[in-house]
């Protein structure tokens, strides 16, 4: 039994995009690669083999021979033109259709040819991603995968129940029988779970425990970098941070150490917005005005300067450590406002705001998956910047498929985000799962991929 | 009878407006159901919206809403998108229900009791003992109660678990810790109520036409005692079966509590309608069953059954 967070919201691998439906459909669905718990690089999952050519513009899949859906019809590389052709079409409705949006896919026999037009190298990783898997015709994507586990029964706000899927490739492999994942959203009541030992995993301690726990509960807690940051975005559009000036002085009078220290040192202080853990990748020289010392003297709007992120305890925190920050280096006074998550969101897209908090997780480990964001034409960007470098850095690093060349460009790119001071780092996620030390071949990892086939339960009296 | 059926109807003119209200509250929150951290490309979006209806005229909207409801369909929810409103709500309310009886019982079985006791031994200490404690229950939050009762009872004794909705003896404590705030509410009302009678002239006669104390007690004390906590039980009733927000999130139980917060921030518009709407039509009927209980016990009351 483990403890899921927030209720699964929707079961279909093509549509879900909540970190607690993924972590449900990463039992029920596979793909045609499965990732290294370790090192989240690319192994074969329902392919036993994969290349690719072009530079990355070209994939090949060899299916295994003899798969089967989770209700034992046999499933072939049709199954797969036929998924991604639905996930591409945007009347699907599916958070993922810009991934497959220039792919065309070939079946010929056991064999799976996916074409892009721009290069895109980490399409092996994308595919253990279930969004990637396929779906059935015959029957719904809900009940019916070819994880290692299949669905017994969902009730909403309750549990997910899942058990061994008998027709799964890896069969052999799966040791655990069955798997509840509870609804447990506060995450308090998880960990009261946790120390009772009601459930074998959940994916965040409370903040107020994490002292104790690392003191007391090393062998299951090991807070590990994720592949995701936290940061402000600026309103480039309109006054006050339609001025470079502005922007760089609130950048500048930040203090990532001094903020890291005050939330207790639990979080990665970073002056980056690509994570500084992603596998071959060195950061870019910090721009030079950092470095400059002496007042800034910058003026105040008409209503003054104001702070908006959304509304929950560790934000206000940074909050007020922020504030604190600036008033000290600029002698400004930057008012705080919280709104309930929605509107806050509707704020942040319709730019109704000078500062706001923000966080990104990106989908692959690919300092693209940050930096694309951006880009004028990305609908994340909600900073109103529009910058004619930057756009063609990213464009620019799309289409190369060279991986040396690629990531001297996106380095290029990061140093322009950083150096207009569109955004302001602030730190890199930590994960804080719990793990008991019975669940037997769990690894953390920047991703927070759990393959749950592979895992397998200690009994008591082999402790 | 008539009156019986003037009051139905005020029901459902009531359910109307509520639905009404509740349509148009949800539609002027900013965002919507499909904003994320991550945003939608413009055509999937649209498409999404296409496929709930939310891209039609408001109205329109509204009379589908209408239509559905009419026909006990609010449609599919907006965040469980393969889910019905009908199927969570099923779902959901057996294990409110659950919890709400036990915390009624809880509430009844100390209340009521602790009240006429303190009645009884008025001015002395029991007396202040019972008010004191009942104060006390009341002003701390249930969710400082809940976590004292899991500090002591899960990992001090190791009698209940801690949360989880495994068995009956998951439900003990949050039955517990729902149901005391309420017992000392009607500890306070069946202080009063009783004092009330005792000083009234019913006692004081019925000893003088010589009754027994325990008559004197159960028909002339308790019986008109009871109408205020008639009158209080009714909406306290439907409050409690239809969830606790607090109680159902520290224990991890699957109940309708959280559904009323979550489904209006998630701005899941068809859960929010279903549940605000069910929830009016039960605090309706509830209310209504108290009247007529009242009714039954004091016949100078409008009568409802006759």
């Amino acid at each position: 039994m483990v403890a899921n967070g927030d209720d699964v919201s929707l079961l279909h691998p093509q549509r879900a995009a909540s970190i607690s439906d993924i972590r449900v459909l990463q039992a029920l669905h596979a793909g045609l690669t499965r990732l290294d718990p370790v090192d989240l690089q690319p192994q074969p999952g329902l392919a036993s083999r994969f290349s690719s050519s072009e530079g990355g513009r070209q994939w090949s899949f060899e299916l295994r021979p003899k798969l089967q859906w989770s209700d034992g019809h046999p499933l072939d590389a049709n199954d797969f033109v036929r998924s991604w052709q639905q996930l591409a079409d945007p009347s699907f409705a599916s958070p993922y259709q810009s991934w497959l949006a220039d792919a065309q896919v070939q079946a010929d026999g056991n064999r799976l040819t996916v074409r892009f037009v721009d290069p895109r190298p980490a399409f092996a990783e994308m595919c253990a991603f279930p969004a990637l898997a396929p779906v059935p015709a015959h029957a719904a994507a809900e009940a019916v995968g070819v994880g290692p586990f299949r669905l017994v029964s969902r009730r909403v706000r309750d549990r997910v129940r899942v058990e061994r899927n008998p027709h799964y490739w890896d069969v052999e492999q799966v040791q655990l029988e069955a798997i509840d994942f509870l609804t447990v959203e506060s995450q308090v009541t998880a960990l009261n779970l946790f120390l009772a030992g009601e459930v074998a995993y959940a994916p965040n301690a409370p903040e107020l425990a994490i002292p104790e726990l690392r003191k007391q509960l090393a062998d299951s807690f090991a807070p590990t970098p994720q592949f995701a940051s936290t940061f402000l975005r600026l309103n480039t559009s309109k006054p006050p941070f339609d001025q470079l000036q502005t922007r760089r002085a609130f950048a500048r009078a930040v203090d990532q150490q001094a903020l890291s220290r005050a939330l207790g040192q639990t979080r990665i202080a970073t002056e980056y917005f690509v994570p500084i853990d992603t596998p071959d990748w060195v950061p870019p020289p910090l721009p030079q005005w950092h470095e400059q010392r002496g007042i800034i003297s910058i003026e105040a709007p008409p209503g003054g300067f104001e702070y908006l992120y959304n509304s929950s305890e560790l934000n206000r925190s940074v909050a007020e450590v922020l504030q604190d920050q600036w008033r000290r280096s600029l002698g400004q006074t930057v008012r705080l406002s919280n709104q309930e998550w929605k509107s806050f969101l509707s704020a942040q897209r319709g730019l109704e705001y000078q500062v706001s908090r923000s966080s990104w997780i990106g989908d692959y480990l690919d300092p693209i998956a940050f930096l694309e964001i951006f880009h004028s034409k990305s609908g994340n960007s909600r900073t109103g910047w529009v910058d004619s470098v930057y756009d063609g850095l990213i464009e620019q690093a799309r289409r190369e498929s060279d991986p040396e060349a690629r990531r001297i460009v996106l380095r290029e790119a990061e140093r322009r985000l950083l150096d207009q001071a569109v955004i302001v780092p602030l730190y890199h996620e930590v994960s804080m799962e719990l793990v008991s030390p019975r669940l037997l071949g769990f690894h953390r990892n920047l991703r927070g991929y759990i393959d749950w086939g592979r895992l397998a339960w200690q009994a008591e009296d082999q402790l | 009878m008539s009156a019986l059926l003037r009051r139905l109807g005020a029901l459902a003119l009531t359910l109307l407006a509520v639905h009404l209200s509740a349509f148009l509250l949800l539609r002027a929150a900013r965002g919507g159901p499909f904003d994320e951290a991550r945003s939608l490309p413009v055509e999937v979006e649209a498409a999404l919206r296409a496929e709930y209806h939310l891209d039609e005229p408001l109205y329109s909207q509204y009379l589908r809403a209408l239509g559905g409801a009419l026909q006990g369909d609010f449609g599919p929810s907006l965040r469980y998108r393969d889910v019905r409103v009908t199927t969570i709500l099923a779902d959901a309310l057996p294990v409110s229900v659950t919890l709400g009886l036990g915390a009624l019982l809880v509430a009844l079985l100390l209340g009521i009791p602790a009240g006429l006791a303190a009645a009884s031994a008025r001015q002395r200490p029991l007396d202040g003992l019972i008010r004191g404690g009942s104060t006390l229950l009341l002003s701390v939050p249930n969710f400082v109660i809940a976590g004292l009762a899991i500090s002591w009872f899960s990992f001090g004794l190791g009698w209940f678990p801690p949360a989880g909705g495994f068995g009956w003896r998951a439900y003990v404590l949050p039955c517990v810790c729902l149901g005391l705030p309420t017992a000392a509410q009607l500890a306070r009302l069946s202080r009063s109520a009783a004092l009330e009678v005792l000083e009234g002239e019913g006692p004081r006669s019925a000893q003088a036409r010589g009754l027994s104390a325990s008559v004197i007690r159960s028909r002339h004390v308790l019986r008109p005692a009871l109408a205020p906590l008639l009158a209080f039980l009714g909406p306290t009733s439907a409050a409690l079966l239809t969830g606790s927000l607090v109680i159902e999130q520290v224990f991890a139980l699957p109940g309708l509590g959280a559904h009323f917060v979550q489904a209006a921030l998630n701005r899941d518009y068809t859960l929010a309608l279903g549940i605000t709407v069910s929830y009016t039509a039960l605090l309706g009927l509830l209310t209504l069953l108290a009247d007529w209980s009242m009714a039954k016990l004091d016949p100078r009351m409008e009568s409802l059954s006759g």
